[in-house]
């Protein structure tokens, strides 16, 4: 009965909080439409809406076959129905640098004079090989379109060899990421970062910054003098954290719906692991509480290691080849375990033990550390 | 006599223009040494950009990549291969396996990009890991693989023509990865110094009753408003500094800054982030809110901005976000002090004017609701 | 007596709430003036539109004989406040915040001197957020000093204080007098008023319920002092009897009221004397602000 005033008591006043709402439940859901939105594409080039804007700088009007090859080419990119290329033509009196410079385009194909005598080539051997600059810039997207257009002048090359004809070949992709037959999905990559991010949310901010409220409000201390127990004042205290993350995960899992997710995530062995990965991030609020004892220091604190595991354990992007003095906190973080563990579920792989066994290990310490700082996180 | 405009912002010289000085330069120490001293504050303005740098300039930028050349692969090779194989993969290095696992093991320690296992001339299996890092990359080692083999499969003897590369300058300097990721960084650390130092100042000192014992004392409100906001420049002027020092120094950064347009920039930009600050606490009221509101901006302008990647890879419904940012043009003019990029003087005028006007316009307003209004220093 | 302030009619009114109704209030050079009343009554509405914090819905207010409109410049430079509940930079020395406040005023007393005067000289370079309560309000009651003021506002200057502090702070403020200072206190202390104002303002409800120096309000009572006592051990003597009437028991104690406090006294002693008795827990209550208050109101300055 205690046990549940008190759960009620402090769930109230969880939910209460602004910011405890906001950060745990509503901004993961948030970040998850936002990165489905803008990187699920990245793999897929059809799905991609990469709009790249090219120039094509005739130096000498083209004649024969060149010019049909080019002009199939670029009219093919053009009518392209994913809109990926914008083709703006020039001759050379144009001023298609100062396009360039000012982002109107972000690449130039440029077809010096003499580049003719590829009709010559068609037929001769023996015919000096006409060149084709790509013109470029620093900038990213312009990079990208310089990379874009030498596969497809390769393409080209290839295609004049083969007399336009396709080369009939199977390339059968496999991605090591997953299990063999199983396409990556961006979305299995971040479904389990977000969750993780909820779960870090309350395990580096809620827990350890209520704890120390609490404490330091004297809140703990007036509830000691009535007949509830410890461990009713502990359990409700735990309780009414895992609520708000429950209710996280119920939004996250809601969204999902809408998006292409592995159904493993429906699995029990997944929701074994997601309860897993609970408790042992849960565990870590309390090694936060155990050490620090004013708010303040401990706000920075863990603002500091939230974002730091934030971003040291794979959960936006891969970091297993990062140098070794940022390296060695990936390895000993167990958040990078506990997304790697989802993600192998989701993508059918089997879990290795480090998955469980680093995690594991944390959770031990911050019960032993907690329990031995015990009377005076209490006090 | 010298009247201000509402007798804030010229100088009044009605008392003595000693007494103002001497009153001005008194709160500005006092600012100072309350700003340096707070260790938090200065941990939080110094160590963030600083981290980010280190992270996104360690994980997404590789030193010895050039965006002068095409990107050079390192691609392993097993199963049935005639010997010339390699000279269709040129100009990138081919190794060659005698075992599938060793490939595959290499693969994912990042030993090489993508590993191509020959079934037969026409079939073959493409091994890769895929991540989010690379996601645009792994499309491009897709087409150059696809092109090889298949140039491979029908012995293609020869290009038709040649691809040349030619980087075009868009300013004084060729900027590379880290000077792009570099001004991106400086954006976002002004952004933050300004915004949630302001945020600070209003919100945090009005509600510790600052303002209100100021504002029994004959200091006026301007010099109030200017000596903290002074201060706050200042610390984000050395925050600024240290990382473009760490950059030159870990990274090889490239830029030619224009120090004295440099300094111009980082004032008046940090002045216009105050005024963001000072929007948001106008809009949000309370100083919390104010907080979460501007973390989630923040986390908004992170993404929407082309810093971290072009904003062409958002989808288009959303790409006319970037164009109402403040950091975008501050990243633009900040790409044009450090040489990197090129810009019409006009542009970079009004880009600095915009910044300037709307900060002490919005600081101006500020000094009305925070620090002479009677609700606002009143309990 | 030069009044260095006066208020007519003043008002302040926040929509529906009238927290000052129509105050005057006539403050003599050179006095230390109470405005005593409960928690809400208007006393740090009264003080803040003094000083300029708030500005008055209706009212006059006169500075040194002249009637102003605003709390400017001028004024500023000749009053010092210590508020109710402010904090300094938390990161600033005791010697630097007092010498910050003290550059932002033409004239200006040394730290140095404010530091002996209120004994700080201990905790000098000390940050303001290490110190303790009763050193926070030394502090502020030095910057509220600092520019050599004609006239301090304390509001509620001992709130939350222990008894030694706050009687440390006690001979502070009569110091001010001293040095020749006007010092307008609002406090819901009784004690404090009764100790230290020449003047009190009681107010309730946004108004002035009674006025005057504390002997005055307490005259108005037209109540007795009463005396109470025990004895050991009767010893078979009825002290009703003994005292002819004078005396009446309740609660188990005698009490003994009247009017002439010191010759009561020499009654018990040289009765308890004659009749061998021994005397026990005697104190004398005389009437006081509480009771002045309770008698306005009906309520006490704690409800």
């Amino acid at each position: 009965m205690k046990l549940k005033h008190l759960t009620i008591a402090m769930a109230k006043d969880n939910f209460r909080q602004f910011e405890i709402v906001f950060w745990t439940i509503v901004f993961p859901a948030a970040m998850f439409i936002f990165f489905t939105t803008v990187f699920s594409g990245a793999f897929d080039q059809e799905t991609s809406e990469l709009n790249l804007k090219i120039g094509v700088v005739y130096e000498e009007t083209l004649t024969g076959t060149t010019k049909e090859i080019f002009g199939e080419l670029f009219k093919g990119l053009e009518e392209d129905d994913s809109n990926t290329f914008n083709i703006t033509y020039f001759d050379k009196s144009d001023n298609y640098l100062e396009e360039l410079r000012a982002r109107n385009l972000d690449v130039i194909i440029f077809f010096p004079e003499g580049f003719n005598r590829l009709n010559l080539g068609f037929i001769l051997q023996n015919i000096e090989v006409p060149d084709i600059k790509i013109l470029h810039t620093s900038r990213s997207i312009s990079t990208l379109g310089r990379d874009i257009l030498n596969s497809i002048m390769d393409e080209v090359n290839l295609r004049i060899n083969t007399f336009g004809q396709d080369v009939e070949m199977n390339i059968q992709k496999v991605s090591l990421s997953s299990k063999e037959g199983v396409d990556f999905n961006y979305l299995d990559f971040i479904f389990p970062s977000m969750l993780i991010m909820a779960i870090m949310t309350v395990s580096f901010f809620n827990m350890p910054l209520s704890i120390v409220d609490y404490s330091s409000q004297g809140i703990s201390k007036r509830i000691s003098i009535t007949p509830a127990k410890k461990t009713d004042y502990f359990f409700a205290f735990l309780i009414s954290q895992f609520l708000v993350l429950i209710l996280s995960i119920i939004l996250l899992y809601f969204m999902s719906r809408f998006y292409n997710i592995s159904k493993e995530m429906y699995s029990i062995k997944f929701f074994g692991f997601l309860l897993f990965s609970i408790l042992t991030s849960l565990s870590f609020g309390l090694l936060f509480a155990s050490f620090f004892k004013k708010i303040s220091t401990l706000s920075a604190v863990t603002n500091v290691m939230y974002f730091l595991t934030m971003f040291l354990s794979g959960l936006y992007f891969d970091v297993s080849n990062i140098p070794m003095f940022l390296r060695w906190y990936t390895l000993i973080n167990p958040m990078t375990y506990l997304v790697n563990g989802m993600r192998n579920i989701l993508n059918l792989k089997s879990l290795e033990a480090n998955m469980i066994i680093i995690p594991l290990i944390w959770f031990f310490v911050g019960i032993i550390v907690f329990s031995y700082n015990l009377k005076k996180v209490k006090e | 006599m010298v009247f201000c405009w509402n007798n804030c912002f010229l100088l009044q010289f009605e008392e003595g223009e000693g007494m103002m000085n001497k009153r001005f330069l008194n709160l500005i120490s006092v600012f100072i040494k309350e700003t340096f001293r707070d260790k938090l504050d200065v941990f939080f303005t110094l160590f963030f950009p600083v981290f980010f740098l280190i992270i996104f300039g360690t994980i997404f930028i590789s030193p010895q990549d050039s965006v002068e050349k095409e990107r050079l692969y390192v691609f392993g090779i097993y199963g049935n291969y005639i010997e010339d194989v390699e000279k269709y993969f040129e100009p990138h290095e081919v190794i060659f396996y005698e075992s599938l696992e060793t490939l595959k093991n290499d693969i994912e320690s990042r030993k090489l990009s993508s590993g191509i296992e020959f079934i037969e001339k026409n079939d073959v299996k493409v091994y890769s890991n895929e991540s989010f890092n690379e996601a645009r990359e792994s499309i491009n080692v897709g087409m150059v693989i696809e092109n090889a083999v298949k140039k491979y499969a029908i012995g293609a003897k020869r290009d038709y023509f040649n691809v040349n590369n030619q980087l075009e300058g868009l300013g004084r300097v060729v900027g590379t990865d880290i000077d792009y990721l570099l001004t991106g960084v400086l954006s976002l650390s002004i952004l933050s110094g300004g915004m949630f130092s302001i945020i600070g100042v209003f919100g945090r000192y009005k509600r510790e009753g600052i303002i209100k014992r100021f504002m029994v004392t004959p200091a006026k409100p301007w010099e109030f408003v200017v000596s903290s906001s002074f201060t706050k420049v200042l610390l984000n002027l050395v925050s600024i500094f240290i990382i473009v020092l760490l950059a030159r120094l870990f990274f090889n950064a490239n830029l030619d800054f224009n120090w004295i347009t440099f300094l111009l920039v980082c004032i008046s930009s940090t002045i216009g982030m105050m005024g963001l600050g000072v929007l948001i606490l106008i809009i949000f009221k309370k100083t919390e809110a104010s907080y979460t509101a501007s973390s989630v901006l923040y986390t908004i302008m992170t993404f929407f901005s082309g810093i971290y990647f072009p904003v062409q890879f958002l989808p288009s419904q959303v790409r006319w976000i970037s164009h109402i940012l403040p950091v975008t043009y501050l990243t633009d003019v900040l790409r044009y002090v450090s040489g990197i990029e090129d810009m019409s003087f006009i542009k970079f005028i009004t880009i600095n004017l915009v910044f300037i006007f709307a900060g002490i316009i919005l600081l101006y307003t500020a000094s009305k609701i925070y620090v002479t209004s009677e609700k606002n220093i009143t309990t | 007596m030069d009044n260095i302030i006066r208020v007519n009619g003043l008002k302040k009114h926040y929509k529906e709430i009238k927290a000052v109704d129509g105050i005057d209030l006539e403050i003599g050079k050179g006095e230390i003036v109470a405005i005593l009343g409960p928690n809400g009554a208007g006393k740090t509405t009264t003080v803040e539109t003094l000083e300029g914090l708030r500005k008055p819905t209706s009212g006059e207010i006169f500075y040194f004989g002249k009637k102003i409109s605003s709390v400017d410049q001028e004024i500023k430079e000749r009053i010092g406040v210590q508020l109710q509940s402010s904090t300094f930079f938390a990161n600033l020395k005791v010697f630097e915040i007092i010498d910050s406040f003290g550059g932002l005023y033409k004239k200006r007393v040394s730290t140095e001197s404010l530091i002996e005067k209120f004994n700080l000289k201990e905790k000098e370079k000390t940050l303001i957020k290490n110190l303790s309560g009763g050193q926070k309000q030394r502090v502020a009651l030095a910057c509220a000093v600092v520019n050599d003021p004609d006239i301090v506002f304390l509001d509620e200057p001992t709130t939350g204080l222990d008894p030694q502090a706050r009687r440390h702070l006690w001979d502070l403020i009569e110091q001010l007098k001293k040095d020749g200072k006007t010092v307008i206190l609002t406090t819901h202390y009784m004690e404090e008023a009764e100790y230290l104002a020449d003047k009190v303002y009681v107010i309730d409800h946004g108004k002035i319920i009674a006025k005057g120096t504390v002997q005055q309000l307490i005259s108005t009572l037209n109540m007795s002092s009463v005396i109470y006592f025990t004895f050991d051990e009767e010893n078979g003597v009825n002290p009703v009897e003994l005292f002819n009437g004078k005396v009446k028991i309740e609660n188990g104690k005698y009490e003994y009221e009247t009017n002439e406090v010191e010759k009561s006294l020499i009654e018990i002693f040289e009765i308890s004397k004659n009749k061998e008795l021994k005397i026990e827990d005697l104190h004398v209550r005389k009437p006081n602000l509480e009771d002045v208050f309770l008698h306005l109101t009906g309520r006490t300055l704690r409800e």
